[in-house]
């Protein structure tokens, strides 16, 4: 006996209610093709077609707020299925995320004071590097006034000594902090930069052909304008639209 | 009693006046001859609406036997224009005919005491050529 009554994925409906999607469909598409007929004419002419033709953006309207309606009930039980899964997340998450900012601040402060002494040692050895070069020259000379080849030997080897230690010296110094298990990652301080702004006209210059100044500048405009105030540097526009 | 007819002209002078300056005045007790729409519930559709003149003239004398009488015609129904005359906005004569003649291709404007609703006759939106 074949049970024709269950097909494909009935155990899995749509979130919304098919029927009223396909009767707001058949809706839209009944309003679309009488649009389609009136294209078709081109050019209203009479105050006739004109009347019939504002009934029915009328409809147009109505069905359009119709289905916003729906998808917004449709919408709903899955917004508040959202919300309370955020809601049950948010606890764990919060207090996770407030352990880990702690234990950064104390690893920054600790890879800070690292850096610092790693800074001071480079110093150091850029110091000593500085006087083996000196004694390499001094060496060397010496040993050219004396004509002392072995001393001028001994005085290359002190210079390529003192070569090496300036290059040590040299390498960019970096804190970082391994991980102990070899399980986490290697941290270390990261620069972050912003800006200050020290004057406001001088940046607004600087920014003031970029696309996003000029959509902040459009729409205060268009704002104030039509709130009746004056803006310099703007002509009034006006464009008649039906509505 | 005025014995004399009033003239067309003094008829439908308010209504003239009135379709020229939408502001012109109107009493509210006193209706004026001329052609009309109104609707006869909140968002039902448009019902035409004539207020004319009926008099009895004597055929010899030209002269009226009895005073004038105002009738409005509206959805085939003869009506006292007092009741509904607040609610009148003027049209002209051709709105006029042109509002009976929709009733033939939007036919749920029969229905003049329902609201219209617009996204059940979607047909009756369609260019009508």
């Amino acid at each position: 006996m074949n049970d024709t009554s269950r097909g494909i994925g009935d155990n899995r409906p749509p979130p919304y209610d098919p029927d009223i999607l396909a009767a707001l469909d058949a809706k839209a598409r009944e309003i679309a093709d009488a649009a389609g007929d009136w294209m078709n004419l081109g050019e209203i002419t009479t105050e006739e077609d004109a009347q019939r033709l504002n009934d029915l953006v009328g409809a147009a309207t109505k069905v359009e707020k119709a289905i916003e309606e729906a998808r917004k009930t449709a919408k709903q039980p899955h917004m508040d299925a959202g919300k309370a899964v955020d809601e049950a997340f948010k606890a764990p998450a919060g207090i996770v995320t407030r352990a880990k900012d702690h234990a950064k601040r104390l690893l920054g402060a600790f890879l800070q004071r690292k850096q610092e002494a790693a800074r001071r040692e480079q110093e150091r050895q850029q110091r000593e590097a500085r006087e083996a070069a000196e004694d390499a020259a001094l060496l060397a000379a010496q040993a050219l006034a004396r004509n002392d080849i072995v001393g001028q030997v001994t005085a290359e080897e002190a210079k390529k000594r003192a070569d090496d230690l300036a290059k040590a010296a040299a390498l960019e110094v970096k804190a970082n902090v391994q991980s102990a298990s070899g399980a986490g990652r290697t941290i270390s301080l990261r620069t972050q930069v912003s800006a200050k702004i020290t004057s406001d006209a001088a940046v607004f210059m600087h920014f003031r052909d970029h696309p996003d100044v000029r959509e902040v500048l459009q729409r205060l405009a268009n704002a104030a304008l039509r709130a009746g105030d004056a803006v310099p540097g703007t002509e009034r526009v006006e464009v008649q639209v039906a509505a | 009693m005025i014995r004399q007819p009033s003239s067309a002209a003094r008829l439908y002078d308010w209504h003239r006046r009135a379709l020229l300056d939408p502001s012109t005045p109107r009493h509210d007790a006193i209706p004026e001859c001329g052609w009309y729409r109104c609707r006869l519930v909140k968002g039902g559709p448009w019902v035409a609406v004539e207020i004319r003149v009926e008099r009895d003239i004597d055929g010899d004398t030209g002269e009226l036997t009895a005073p004038e009488r105002l009738v409005a015609i509206l959805d085939g129904d003869r009506r006292d224009p007092r009741s509904i005359w607040t609610l009148l906005r003027p049209i002209s004569r051709d709105e006029h005919r042109a509002l009976l003649a929709r009733r033939e291709t939007i036919p749920a404007m029969a229905a003049t005491m329902a609201r219209f609703d617009l996204t059940a006759n979607i047909n009756s939106m369609r260019p009508q050529r």
